[in-house]
């Protein structure tokens, strides 16, 4: 018996073992989806497409595709918002709190995104063996693109990481928290570092980025870096990078004030730099945020936000100050400053809305005296409404007049009276404006501190530029002028020093061990 | 030698007698005797049919007809050995060479019983693990499609979380959380792994049976750490073809209304919130106003709620040979919903098993297929129905109408101005919006044993699962007001096909000698996942009238997407148990597994359990009571596996290549990686430990087992939230990163009376849970889900927010508390500022400081409670469960009381005023800059309840007017009531909802309300 059942056991050794021996082979499978991420940044056209990426985010929810314009804008004096959805009319009142971070929490989520893919162009794209002048173009770009994601979160929420590699372990996971002085230092070292490897434009570039319209080129840098030290009082430094744009000499402003707001004119002369939107190009499903996918829209959605009712949600709209400073100053044959009607939608006779008279379309409604957005819309007969969500207008990040304005700002400021004269009446030319050079030369810096003031509010009603401007210009803290905004909108009655930021992400603190709240949340 | 083979012969025969498959053995040697015949019956005379007979210690045996009679080939002096299940065991001497009739007892033990465990059967008094044995009959009076939902309360350590959506998710979790992931357990069906249980009927199901330690379910290694569940279906037995037809039939409804304001009420609150926001009455709430609506006055609940219907038939037969035994049922399962809307699911299903036996081959197949619908409700593609379809219907306003003539698509809506009321009609959106899931799944599996010699047997198991899916979504243009508009249609249509070939070969080999008996098996399993699909959409502004892809004239509307993998799973598995004289019991499980999921270092888990029992009844100096029927003391330790919630190449980094963007209007092709991976991913693990004490009572008509479970799960792989400043979308680490522990105490108790006219039958269970997180990971951050936080030391998914102290009634009361926002006015929620600042107004409440734990999630007990009784031919049972000591983050009452546009609870009546500040509602004020409608205890609510699940009357017609009929052999029919009662304080539609289980576990975001139902059942056999 003994002998027998020991033939058992062998016979149940030997099937083991052969059971156990084989099959490992199948255990090596590869994802047939993607390629993986270290057989990746071998080519030329590995570095381009990796830069190509690092503008993707620029159409994303928090960014461009709509949430960027509403935390721009909506704050100002110009704008208001009634949106039933807290994420925007919070935005208005300063009443964003930390348990939602809807919109803005998207926005520092987003540029982050951002940054981690310059960071990988920055870190992998030296290594390749690649057509020099195409490499420091993409590394340009890169360093462009790190700089206006951190300009954005700097001007956002303060003091913020600041990551300048890709994180090769979950060590790196855990930048620091850096004061903004230190965010503003790196965002000038970033464009000053984008500015030689840049070019002018890309027409004249050859290899596979010719002829691309819309990449950062040397002056959208220059125009960053100078905006960088205006935001820090730096006017000198300001000014000179201001003045080399201007020595560029290849923008200039566009004889049509509204050719800057449309689909049909866009990169133009005017343009420095602007994020690509269309609705004819890429995918139909709106890519609000996630893992990109090749089956998403490159449309915004910006004009359904901000569009007139029946036509768009209104969550964004002027406010009645705004509208009311357009009519201050009479054009030169003394109508309304052209601009306004470049930047509203109001009840005024023969007013056309999406193609359809205004009194037909809101002649039976509470919506008749209105006040509405028209730049960015798409409401001068191109389309029939925004419902679709998808809109093709390019948004205009920098323009050239913002370089005069901003030029003729740092003039003022250093005493240069008569050279800030021109510059502030070439920008009111171009609209039409009567010539008062002589006038604003005799102004006093603070007399001409206000009629800049003025000047910017028309020149870019709606291009998110007039927080930052009274924040830099100290009003939150003035008391007579804090007043009259309060009095303009009554959105700053719960304006709370600190507000002038946004709150850092909850998960940001709770995940970046040491990371502070900005005061007040 | 001789006689020890002797012993070990008889030993070997002496199991197979008990054991079902092996009572045929011998059947084909006749031996030329006397026939001796006789009838079979209980101890009223009713005839057994089928039962087994044997003649004891010869290879002769029958099973006997219809009528209970039965011919057998014996001599006087043999022993006639009878075998019928739920009867003991019967042995009779054959005195003369004539007829004899055999009386069987009733069972009352049911120790003899064969428990299915993993890769083989083990008797339940040779138990070793934890092992819970559903009373099938008891769970299958649920009308469920979902064998998950059958088992809520029925066994100890088993939560079950459902929700009343026709076709919806079940949730079932065995003795806790054990993942971050996917935490229902490994179901097994006739031996097959399988994935999405609900697909099959739950009428073909013959024995449910929970492994909840390692030491039982260390056998399935690296699929069991979060328990497992194996269902056996029927099976045929070697008979005359027998039918057997279940119907069942009823109607469904919510049981409970939410008291909501009507149109003059609402228009009262909405206009108070406008005021005390500065802003004008919206002119739809203005009875100045020349928009002012008067005369809508929509009760959304009552318009919304309706009666579903539910219906269930199974046909089946079976019956066969010993060489080939069949069954085989075709089911069908309907359900609408309740709301109204062409929601449902329906599923049509057929199940067949053949089972045989030829010499030393045995062998079987099966083939189940399934075809299911399901309809989804409303969920549209560019316009969120805020809170999920059943919040939308109860925040639906009163001033808006169902239908409106003038709008595109017929549904009524509201207007940006006149109302400023964002309101989904969930009515329009459910017609309007067609959305449904199909499923298609085949199930094949065959097997094969082979009795190599005696004892030895080798099994080959191998089976196909095979799942083609298609979902389907469209709406069309369509004009419901503000928001949902939508100015194009949009189509998608995804089809794929989910594929698991498994194969398994198994050896396994009984010894005995003398007292000892040695069973070991040993076996290799290979499987291999494969997972496709293909989507399309299209989204165009012109008008689809054929809603199908052919149809589309604009190819530029259309996009693709689609996806493949493959997984696959090497495993070599083991299990050695020893019973010494029926009083020790060892037991060793062994799995090594090797996943394809993990990178090459991290390739292989090996998980091990082992168990212990002592079976005190069977030790004679122990001189126990006689009272005392079974006493056994349980030992098990083990650990287990998990790779559940990991998709299939998650430890590898990829490079997207649809980060695209525009220059010159033209499309560039972007590439990058946007994700962050984690290459060093490895198993997760589970280690259990077991202690079990099973005890009966007078002749086990009292059973009652107590067991206490501790369960550490390490490495559990989650997605950990990272800084959102490391820029990877999205903002989460997939790695090895938390380790949870869960204990608890379970308790069973049975008490059956099984003689007399009156018979009943109480099965009691309850178990507690306490759950600790050990770790999370990384710095150990703590991870948050929907007011609740989940940290080291505390439970996953704990309710966390804000305390409250009332509300401000005065500026000054404002200005001496810690500052909450520039807005904050007296009738605004009163926040509990902590650390001692509460009444320092430089201090600024923030989310950062001033959240504290508001209450567990998790039941300290759960329960259920079976009674089942039989007087003559009625029948009646009912059936109570319910868990008690939890708290619920109500969020569709926060929902209701937001003060803003929107539909409220009636408690919102009760807002603050100046001339009414007796209150602890805030005032309403559109845009809630206080924040008083933020996570708080004003939402917290108990989560206890008690519910009569299930309550049932039935009635067997007597077999005398039966056999009148010449066809039927059983008719019961039977009324039934579920989800009757439901004790509860709980302001929401049910205490017992659905959500994510996990980190916002407490959350009722909206569920779908359990359904009460009525029904009429009838069960006949022929």
């Amino acid at each position: 018996m003994k002998n027998k059942n020991f033939k058992y056991y062998l016979t149940l050794l030997s099937f083991s073992g052969v059971l156990l021996g084989s099959c490992n082979k199948d255990l090596v499978q590869n994802n047939p989806n993607a390629q993986t991420s270290s057989s990746y940044w071998q080519t030329g056209g590995d570095a381009l497409q990796g830069i190509n990426a690092a503008y993707a985010v620029l159409t994303l929810d928090g960014t461009y595709m709509r949430f960027s314009p509403v935390l721009e804008n909506v704050r100002g004096d110009d704008i208001i918002s009634h949106s039933p959805w807290t994420a925007i009319s919070n935005v208005d009142i300063f009443a964003l709190g930390t348990s939602d971070a809807s919109g803005y929490g998207w926005a520092y989520d987003e540029y982050y995104e951002g940054i981690y893919r310059c960071n990988q162009v920055l870190d992998n794209v030296p290594k390749i063996t690649m057509d020099a002048g195409l490499k420091n173009r993409i590394l340009g770009q890169a360093y462009f693109l790190r700089g206006l994601y951190l300009f954005h979160l700097v001007n956002f929420f303060g003091n913020v990481p600041l990551p300048l590699h890709a994180p090769a372990n979950t060590s790196d996971f855990f930048v620091k928290q850096s004061t903004a002085a230190a965010g503003w230092a790196q965002i000038e070292s970033d464009f000053k570092a984008a500015i030689p490897l840049l070019p002018v434009a890309y027409s004249t570039t050859g290899g596979s980025d010719a002829n691309d319209l819309g990449r950062a080129t040397q002056g959208a840098a220059m125009g960053y870096l100078g905006k960088a030290y205006l935001f820090n009082k730096d006017f000198t430094n300001a000014s000179a990078q201001f003045k080399n744009v201007i020595n560029l000499g290849i923008y200039g402003l566009m004889p049509n004030y509204k050719d800057n707001f449309t689909e049909a004119k866009e990169n133009n002369q005017e343009s420095l730099f602007e994020v690509q939107f269309s609705t004819t190009v890429g995918g139909t499903v709106l890519g609000w945020q996630g893992i990109p996918n090749s089956t998403w829209a490159e449309a915004s959605a910006r004009a359904i936000t901000f569009g007139a009712p029946d036509f768009g949600w209104t969550d964004v709209q002027p406010s009645v100050s705004g509208f009311n400073e357009f009519f201050l100053e009479k054009a030169k044959d003394s109508s309304v400053d052209p601009r306004l009607d470049a930047t509203m939608f109001y009840n005024k006779p023969g007013e056309t809305i999406y193609g359809q008279l205004w009194a037909n379309v809101y002649g039976n409604t509470p919506y008749i005296n209105g006040i509405y957005n028209r730049k960015y819309e798409n409401g001068d007969g191109n389309k029939a409404n925004e419902f679709d969500w998808k809109s093709g207008i390019n948004e205009r990040l920098m323009r050239y007049s913002d370089i005069l304005l901003m030029y003729a700002e740092c003039q003022n400021e250093l005493g240069n009276s008569a050279e800030c004269a021109k510059y502030v009446q070439m920008v009111r030319t171009r609209a039409n404006i009567p010539d008062k050079t002589v006038l604003f030369t005799s102004f006093t810096q603070a007399q001409m501190r206000d009629q800049i003031a003025h000047e910017r509010l028309l020149e870019f009603c709606l291009e998110g530029h007039r927080f930052d401007d009274i924040r830099r210009w100290g009003w939150l803290s003035d008391p007579t002028k804090l007043a009259m905004l309060k009095q303009r909108d009554a959105g700053f009655n719960s304006y709370i020093p600190g507000k002038e930021l946004y709150p850092i992400p909850q998960s940001e603190i709770d995940n970046n061990p040491g990371t502070k709240q900005n005061p007040t949340y | 030698m001789k006689k020890c083979k002797n012993e070990f012969r008889k030993g070997v025969r002496w199991f197979s007698l008990l054991s079902f498959i092996c009572i045929f053995l011998g059947t084909n040697f006749v031996y030329a005797q006397s026939q001796i015949k006789g009838k079979i019956t209980d101890k009223d005379g009713k005839p057994l049919s089928n039962a087994t007979i044997v003649v004891k210690g010869k290879p002769t045996a029958t099973t006997s007809k219809e009528d209970g009679s039965y011919t057998i080939s014996a001599k006087a002096g043999d022993v006639l050995f009878v075998s019928y299940i739920g009867f003991q065991n019967t042995e009779i001497k054959i005195n003369g060479t004539t007829g004899q009739n055999i009386q069987l007892i009733a069972k009352t033990s049911s120790l003899d019983d064969v428990v299915v465990v993993g890769y083989g059967t083990v008797k339940k008094k040779d138990l070793t693990g934890s092992v819970s044995i559903v009373n099938v009959g008891d769970a299958k009076k649920v009308a469920t499609y979902d064998v998950a939902k059958m088992l809520q309360g029925q066994a100890a350590g088993v939560s079950v979380q459902g929700s009343g959506e026709p076709g919806g998710y079940v949730a079932i979790k065995i003795r806790g959380i054990s993942t971050f992931g996917d935490n229902s357990p490994l179901f097994v069906i006739d031996g097959v792994p399988v994935s999405a249980p609900f697909d099959f009927a739950t009428d073909d199901i013959e024995s449910i049976q929970v492994l909840k330690d390692a030491s039982a379910a260390a056998i399935y290694g690296s699929r069991a750490a979060t328990g497992v569940i194996i269902i056996t279906t029927k099976k045929g037995k070697s008979s005359v073809p027998k039918i057997t037809i279940s119907s069942y039939a009823g109607v469904q409804n919510v049981p409970k209304k939410i008291p909501l304001l009507d149109r003059v009420q609402y228009q009262t609150v909405v206009s108070a919130a406008e005021t005390n926001a500065g802003l004008s009455i919206a002119p739809a709430n203005d009875p100045t106003s020349p928009y002012y609506v008067s005369t809508i006055n929509t009760d959304w609940q009552k318009s919304a709620l309706k009666t579903g219907l539910i219906q269930n038939h199974n046909v089946g037969v079976s019956g066969g040979t010993e060489a080939l035994a069949y069954n085989l049922s075709v089911g069908y399962f309907d359900q609408t919903g309740y709301q109204a809307g062409p929601q449902k699911y329906d599923r049509y299903t057929l199940n067949s098993n053949i089972t045989g036996k030829k010499g030393i081959l045995s062998y079987g197949a099966k083939l189940a297929y399934t075809e299911s619908h399901k309809g989804n409700y409303a969920a549209t593609n560019g316009h969120a129905v805020f809170g999920g379809t059943v919040t939308s219907m109860l925040t639906a306003i009163p001033t808006m109408p169902i239908y409106d003539n003038t709008k595109l698509g017929g549904y009524g809506g509201t207007d940006q101005s006149i109302n400023r009321a964002i309101s989904a009609n969930v009515i329009g959106i459910n017609n309007l919006v067609t959305d449904y899931s199909n499923r298609n799944r085949v199930l094949a599996n065959v097997w094969a044993e082979l009795e190599i010699v005696k004892n030895l047997k080798y099994k080959i198991n191998l089976s196909y699962d095979r799942t083609d899916y298609m979902n389907y979504h469209y709406e069309p243009k369509f004009d419901m007001g503000y928001y949902y508009i939508n100015s194009q249609y949009y189509m998608y249509q995804q089809y794929g096909v989910s594929k698991t070939g498994l194969i398994e070969n198994t050896l396994s080999y009984a010894l005995k000698y003398k007292k000892h008996s040695l069973d070991m098996l040993a076996g290799l399993t290979y499987q291999k996942d494969d997972n496709q699909w293909m989507a399309a959409t299209s989204q165009d502004t012109t008008t689809l009238v054929n809603t199908v892809f052919s149809a589309i004239a604009n190819q530029g509307a259309n996009t693709v997407s689609g996806q493949a993998g493959t997984a696959t799973l090497y495993s070599t598995l083991g299990r050695i148990n020893y019973n010494y004289d029926g009083r020790f019991l060892l037991t060793a499980n062994f799995r090594r597994d090797g996943s394809s999921k993990f990178a090459p270092v991290n390739r292989y888990g090996n998980f091990m359990g082992f168990a212990g029992a002592w079976n005190l009844t069977n030790e004679k100096f122990l001189h126990l009571p006689s009272q005392i029927t079974n006493l056994k003391l349980r030992l098990g330790y083990g650990t287990l596996g998990n790779q559940s919630s990991l998709g299939y190449y998650s430890w590898q980094s990829y490079i997207n290549n649809g980060t695209n963007y525009l220059f010159n209007n033209s499309l560039a092709v972007g590439a990058s990686t946007v994700s962050v991976t984690d290459p060093s991913l490895k198993w997760e693990s589970t280690t259990t430990k077991n202690a079990a004490l099973d005890l009966g009572l007078f002749n086990d008509k009292i059973n009652l087992t107590a067991e206490y479970f501790e369960r550490v799960s390490s490495d559990i792989i989650t997605a950990i939230p990272i800084p959102l400043s490391v820029g990877s979308f999205p903002a989460t680490l997939t790695t090895n990163a938390a380790s949870v522990k869960n204990n608890g105490f379970e308790a069973t108790i049975g008490y059956k009376k099984t003689d007399g006219k009156f018979k009943f039958n109480i099965n009691a269970n309850a178990y507690t849970l306490h759950n600790t997180v050990l770790k999370l990971g990384g710095t150990n951050n703590p991870i948050y889900g929907s007011g609740s936080k989940t940290e080291v030391g505390k439970e996953v998914g704990q309710l966390y927010g804000y305390q409250t102290e009332g509300l401000f009634q005065s500026v000054a009361d404002v200005n001496k508390h810690a500052f909450q926002s520039a807005l904050t006015a007296p009738g605004d929620v009163r926040f509990k500022a902590q650390n001692g600042k509460d009444n320092d107004p430089t201090y600024t409440i923030t989310d950062g400081n001033d959240r504290v734990y508001l209450g567990s999630a998790i039941p300290k007990v759960y329960f259920g409670l079976n009674f089942d009784a039989n007087y003559g031919n009625f029948d009646f049972s009912v059936f109570f469960q319910g868990n008690a000591g939890s708290k619920v983050f109500n969020a569709v009452y926060q929902s209701l009381m937001t003060g803003q546009y929107g539909n409220q609870h009636t408690d919102e009546l009760n807002y603050w005023r100046a001339s009414h500040t007796n209150t602890n509602v805030p005032r309403p004020m559109i845009g809630d800059p206080n924040g008083n409608n933020r996570f708080s205890d004003l939402f917290v609510e108990s989560g206890t309840y008690v519910k009569l699940q299930n309550a049932q009357i039935g009635y067997t017609i007597p077999e005398k007017q039966l056999i009148k009929t010449h066809l039927f052999t059983r008719i019961r029919v039977y009324l039934s009531g579920q989800n009757l009662i439901t004790i509860a304080k709980y302001k929401g539609y049910d205490p017992d909802f659905i959500s994510d289980g996990l980190f916002s576990r407490g959350l009722d975001y909206g569920s779908f309300p359990n359904a009460r139902t009525f029904m009429f059942g009838i069960q006949a056999g022929l």
